[in-house]
């Protein structure tokens, strides 16, 4: 579903976002991207959805080489890909329900296949009863979930999350996390980066940890402080 | 190509985020009422002053004078050539009887008409009118040096310094509106970054969700031309009713300086609306164009 062969980011100051780093994540997956501040996980993130672009090697999404797509290509990139970010990136001005909406608009849906979607997605999040709100006036959970159910509108194959529990209190991470989890059981392939070792630890997912713009550590039903060798071998 | 509820639905976001704006729209607005106010009335200025220059170089006429005995075919034949030359509206023959009559008028004293009769002292003349009141000197050259004309009499001096007037407006109201159309633009520009500032996060969700620049540019555009409309609408009904108050007042005072008239409301809006209507979406379309073209980088 999603490969990387050989993909190098050096940033114009001098800095590494990736080095020559390879890897393949499944159809279905949950995977967790650990590693410190400026280890290259979000230069990694950002290239998924083409904010970033890679000096050298490919980047393939659904058998398609991204890396060699046009510049007017990028939002039908993005639409395959459910997007939900720390800062929760919602319109200020428009309601839950018109955000998620939003989503669909862009697609062309017709305004009955919004009013039936929305409703069910916003249902699955536990929003329900907040559609007619806008985003200031929901808690920080709400927010996140909002995007949750934004991302997952248009039955997006994949989801990026970058930290997407940054800015909440554990309780509140654990309903994102469930959340989180019954979208993966729907068949969405989850990538969530992540500092979060309770979370890592708990749910025994694939853990991806990178450091320095390299893989040091890639475990399946692994923890944040594993201290297995990144071993795998990938084409 | 998009579909037909997709559009619907960016138009109604056009609208919708115009009065979500309000306080940038009422800005933005504003600067092109300024701008437009500015236009309309050096354009009413501009106009009304041709219309008073085309009124009195009718005014302005050139007299001739014909030398006396020349018989009716040798009159006749003059007018023609005289009609015939560049830069002639109108000729108008006055006999010797004429212009006793009109001179015995003047004075209010119809017996000068009966003494003078027998032996009328005043020539005849030919009244020219002119269409270039710029050219008037050569063409009096010209009339002068004809066979039979005596004498040529024109307000040389009033002819000059008048021109040299509507020159001088016309070139104080061009430095004006340059200068005025300048700040016009600077104020429009600042209000649309501050605008754009205040959505460029806006822009980026879009983007992120997935949205073509296409589909994130149009209800900015709708709401750059409802701006823009808007702000010609209320020009226009600002020009035409402070228009209107100054021609009650000014018809007062040139009224009786002369006969002259000022053009009416409609002749000055019938242009003004259009170029209104052209300038104010041209200016908040290319407005929202400029403003929303460098966010769209993300």
């Amino acid at each position: 579903m999603i490969e990387l062969h050989g993909v190098t980011k050096v940033y114009s100051n001098g800095a590494v976002g990736l080095n020559n780093v390879s890897l393949r994540i499944e159809k279905g997956e949950f995977v967790f991207i650990t590693g410190n501040s400026g280890s290259g996980k979000s230069t990694f993130l950002k290239m998924l959805y083409k904010e970033v672009e890679p000096d050298h090697g490919k980047i393939i999404i659904n058998n398609k080489d991204i890396t060699k797509m046009k510049k007017r290509q990028i939002p039908y990139l993005r639409r395959e890909l459910g997007m939900v970010f720390q800062d929760f990136r919602l319109l200020p001005n428009k309601t839950v329900y018109e955000n998620v909406a939003f989503a669909m608009e862009i697609v062309g849906a017709s305004s009955k296949e919004i009013r039936r979607n929305v409703p069910v997605v916003l249902g699955l999040v536990g929003l329900s009863r907040k559609a007619r709100c806008y985003p200031n006036e929901l808690s920080g959970g709400e927010q996140q979930r909002t995007a949750l159910a934004r991302a997952i509108v248009n039955n997006n194959p994949i989801l990026i999350a970058d930290e997407p529990t940054g800015n909440l209190d554990p309780a509140t991470s654990w309903e994102i996390m469930n959340c989180l989890q019954d979208i993966n059981k729907r068949g969405v392939t989850v990538i969530m980066a992540t500092h979060e070792r309770e979370i890592v630890n708990a749910l025994k997912k694939r853990v991806i940890e990178i450091s320095s713009g390299q893989i040091s550590k890639d475990v399946y039903e692994g923890g944040y402080d594993d201290e297995v060798e990144y071993s795998h071998v990938f084409i | 190509m998009m579909k037909w509820n997709t559009l619907m639905y960016l138009f109604k976001e056009g609208i919708v985020g115009l009065w979500r704006n309000r306080t940038m729209a009422v800005a933005s607005i504003g600067t092109i009422v300024l701008c437009l106010l500015i236009l309309g009335m050096s354009y009413s200025l501009g106009t009304n002053l041709d219309y008073l220059i085309e009124q009195m170089e009718t005014k302005f006429g050139v007299t001739a004078y014909l030398k006396e005995d020349l018989s009716e075919q040798e009159i006749s034949k003059l007018e023609t050539q005289i009609r015939t030359m560049t830069n002639v509206s109108g000729v108008v023959y006055i006999s010797k009887e004429e212009a006793l009559k009109s001179f015995s008028e003047d004075n209010g004293d119809e017996s000068l008409f009966e003494m003078f009769k027998q032996d009328n002292p005043l020539p005849a003349s030919f009244e020219i009118t002119t269409t270039d009141l710029e050219k008037q000197s050569q063409l009096v050259e010209r009339i002068a040096a004809l066979e039979g004309i005596d004498d040529t009499v024109y307000f040389q001096n009033e002819t000059a310094s008048f021109m040299h007037i509507r020159n001088t407006v016309s070139y104080v109201c061009l430095g004006i509106l340059i200068v005025l159309v300048v700040v016009g633009l600077m104020l429009m520009s600042n209000t649309i970054k501050l605008t754009v500032y205040v959505r460029r996060r806006e822009i980026n969700i879009m983007k992120y969700v997935g949205a073509t620049d296409c589909f994130i540019r149009i209800p900015f555009l709708i709401e750059g031309t409802l701006i823009g409309l808007i702000g010609a609408g209320i020009s226009a009904v600002l020009i035409t009713l402070s228009y209107d108050w100054i021609l009650q007042k000014a018809t007062h005072v040139i009224g009786t300086f002369g006969g002259f008239t000022l053009l009416p409301v409609t002749h000055i809006m019938q242009e003004l609306v259009v170029m209104f209507m052209a300038l104010g979406v041209g200016i908040g379309l290319i407005g929202s164009i400029v403003a929303i073209h460098k966010h769209l980088n993300v």
